[in-house]
């Protein structure tokens, strides 16, 4: 063999298109003077397309992508059908947390000077007793991936409506993990952490608000000292932040303090007199998210920022 | 890099599931497999996430062949495998030829097959390269090796077959 002739290593890479450019013109210059080259890089061909069709043969059945169904630190993935409630339940964990940390700093804001009062002390009581991110699956939601398994055929797998409506959350949600994870601020990690068990803490009966028809009840607005006079304490806010106290009637001894963050995102407090509990189910729209901190009913209306989890965390801070 | 992670799930997935399909023969134990493989890389934050989760995977693999091993070394001692129902042709027939090929890439080299199923599952040459430790030039000469030998245990097994068969 001349030192001009190429080695079928060439070939192949030149076949597979990985040949460096330079090298691929002289090999394609040899190509045009040595019919004996051509015939070799013909059997070459035929023969990773050969190979290429057997590989093929050993291919697994075409499925879909599944959705990115685990979080960081996660040993097994969990089950994918899972992933649909999580970016509003971890958006809500993360408002909830918010308020349970502006609860810390109420002492010291300007318009409650008041010392530390029961919910406070319940809020402390809700020790941590999980410190996962995300909230748990609560019960109202669990029996749902489920039923869409026991539909799914035998072979156990996600419908794939349900992966295609969880990859982009999916994606979405890791995408969030990550920058909440990463916050730069060393200040943020312990607030973070806290936070994260209060959210933890809130009790398996703490749901999400079932779609139902639009509210009946209208709300007016109300002073902050007719606020204070009904709670007996301040209510609950997330500082630094817009708030509209109201009330549906005289009657109802019900607060309800609304906040509008710049997204457009609207949460609701709602706030009893600690002695009566909390505040029960109000009818709402499908996209409002309710949760319980204490006697505390939050409430979350709008889609969430992509910024949210820090732009919060700056806010309480 | 998080959005590069998840963009790569999107683009990866599928390869990766067909490379570790080829190492443990079944899609389902592929598919949690790369998976597994991705959680990994969230963790570890991988700067070529790409190559790196074909290693990873590949070492996964076998783990896993091993430990598959293993359990069906136990099992056949507990039970004696009764005579399989009889399925349809074209299933068979996909599945003999899919044990055949699996037979055939048995009998590579672990390093001709590893590079093969790298390329088969879309990393480029400079890929393989780092990932195998191979100088790049020796790429495409291991992949001629590979395929020539893919194609020659092809053909070996199903002339064997005709013979067994009479």
């Amino acid at each position: 063999m001349s030192m001009s002739h190429v080695d079928d290593g060439q070939l192949h890479a030149y076949l597979d298109a990985e040949l460096p450019q330079a090298e691929a013109w002289r090999l394609e210059a040899h190509l045009g003077e040595c019919p004996a080259c051509r015939g070799r890089l013909e059997e070459q061909r035929a023969l990773i397309a050969r190979a290429g069709e057997l590989l093929a043969l050993a291919a697994p059945p075409a499925r879909d992508v599944p959705p990115l169904s685990f979080r960081p630190g996660d040993a097994q993935p969990p089950p994918p059908a899972r992933w649909p409630a999580r970016l509003p339940l971890a958006w809500a964990a993360t408002v909830v947390l918010a308020l349970a940390a502006g609860w810390y700093l109420r002492g010291e804001s300007p318009i409650a000077p008041a010392p530390p009062d029961r919910r406070a002390a319940a809020a402390n009581a809700a020790a941590p007793r999980e410190t996962a991110r995300t909230v748990p699956p609560s019960p109202r939601q669990a029996p749902e991936p489920k039923t869409l398994a026991q539909q799914a055929p035998p072979a156990g797998r996600p419908v794939q409506e349900a992966d295609e409506a969880a990859r982009s959350v999916a994606a979405a949600q890791h995408d969030q993990m990550i920058s909440g994870s990463a916050l730069p601020n060393p200040q943020m990690t312990p607030l973070d952490q806290a936070a994260r068990a209060k959210s933890g803490a809130v009790p398996p009966a703490a749901a999400l608000a079932a779609p139902a028809a639009p509210s009946a009840v209208r709300w007016e607005t109300i002073s902050w000292d007719t606020a204070r006079a009904i709670l007996g304490v301040d209510p609950a806010r997330i500082p630094n932040l817009p708030a509209v106290a109201k009330r549906s009637s005289a009657a109802d001894r019900v607060v309800l303090v609304e906040q509008q963050l710049a997204s457009g995102t609207v949460v609701r407090l709602h706030e009893r007199p600690a002695a009566e509990g909390a505040p029960g189910m109000e009818v709402g729209t499908s996209e409002r998210l309710a949760r319980y901190v204490g006697n505390l009913r939050v409430e979350i209306e709008g889609a969430p920022p992509p910024d949210s989890l820090s732009k919060l965390l700056e806010l309480v801070k | 890099m998080p959005e590069d992670l998840a963009e790569i799930y999107r683009s990866t997935f599928p390869a990766l599931v067909r490379f570790l399909y080829r190492k443990v023969w079944d899609v389902e134990r592929a598919e949690d497999l790369a998976q597994e493989a991705f959680a990994r890389a969230v963790v570890h934050k991988p700067e070529s996430a790409r190559g790196w989760l074909f290693v990873v995977a590949a070492n996964m693999a076998r783990d896993d062949a091993r430990r598959a091993a293993r359990e069906r070394r136990h099992l056949t001692l507990l039970q004696s495998d009764p005579a399989s129902a009889p399925a349809v042709d074209e299933a068979v027939h996909a599945e003999t030829e899919r044990s055949r090929v699996r037979t055939a890439l048995e009998r590579l080299t672990p390093r001709d097959r590893e590079v093969l199923l790298l390329w088969d599952a879309g990393l480029s040459y400079d890929e393989i390269a780092t990932q195998t430790g191979l100088a790049r030039g020796a790429v495409g000469t291991t992949l001629v090796r590979a395929r020539r030998r893919l194609v020659e245990a092809f053909a070996t097994g199903e002339q064997d077959e005709h013979v067994a068969r009479g």
